[in-house]
């Protein structure tokens, strides 16, 4: 398995049906960074994509704390954006301030004390809310990584 | 808190005053197929969920059943607001962002995450 340093998906549940039906924000930024690494940074078809992606990232930039951009979908689109810019560490720095608004910086915290108390009432199955952290914790874990690199 | 923040977010939309006619054209044709038949449920925010998830068109992977109730509608309501994608807008047809999205995970694989 290729190195993956800075993991912020699930390749499971960060599906094409599921990311397009969360936010087109972070669905757009997937297809256009996925249309880079297909065919080059250079291509017409990512320059295009990119170009219109940017208008919609300057959104976010000046109006972050919006309902509308808000969520981890929002900062998941940051990292990639981020790790593809010269300018990285600002993105990176929204990011950051996005997480601690969505509370995710908790979020390990929430699922080791929800995973404790799970097994000692020795329950298998894995709750939703569980899950939620989960994808909550890898994303905190990500943005942190990044930040500190 | 994650939740709180999404229902914050749908709240701020009038969904329930959805009319068909505001939809998409193969999606509100879907529609209004599933509504001339009596066995369906009526257009609601509901029955729009069930046509599309049945479909997959919309993907709607946000609504899921759940012992037969719709238990995460506030999902759907969410993903309506965000139809403003790529190919909504024919940027990019359907097949370009699925290959495009696969090979997302299969190149980008520093930030990709398994």
């Amino acid at each position: 398995m290729e190195d993956r340093f800075v993991p912020a998906f699930c390749t499971e549940y960060d599906t094409y049906g599921s990311v397009r039906s969360r936010s087109s924000l972070l669905f757009d930024t997937i297809v256009a960074f996925g249309a880079r690494a297909a065919k080059g940074h250079l291509s017409s078809s990512f320059q295009r994509l990119h170009t219109k992606l940017r208008e919609r990232l300057c959104n976010l930039v000046l109006d972050p704390m919006t309902s509308r951009h808000g969520g981890v979908e929002a900062i998941q689109a940051l990292l990639i954006h981020a790790c593809y810019a010269e300018d990285g560490w600002l993105l990176v720095s929204l990011a950051i301030r996005l997480a601690i608004k969505l509370n995710l910086p908790d979020s390990l915290e929430d699922l080791l004390r929800m995973v404790t108390r799970r097994k000692s009432h020795n329950l298998q199955n894995i709750t939703e809310q569980e899950q939620d952290l989960f994808r909550a914790t890898r994303v905190w874990c990500a943005v942190f990584n990044l930040e500190q690199m | 808190m994650l939740q709180q923040s999404r229902k914050k977010d749908i709240n701020t939309h009038p969904i329930d005053n959805l009319v068909v006619s505001q939809l998409p054209p193969s999606r509100s044709t879907d529609v209004l197929a599933r509504s001339a038949n009596p066995a369906s449920p009526p257009c609601t925010a509901s029955a729009l969920s069930d046509v599309w998830s049945e479909r997959n068109a919309f993907i709607g992977v946000g609504v899921r059943h759940n012992q037969g109730q719709y238990s995460t509608s506030h999902n759907f309501r969410l993903s309506i607001w965000r139809t403003e994608d790529f190919v909504a807008q024919g940027i990019v047809s359907e097949q370009e962002a699925l290959n495009s999205f696969s090979e997302f995970f299969h190149g980008c694989v520093s930030i990709s995450g398994s």
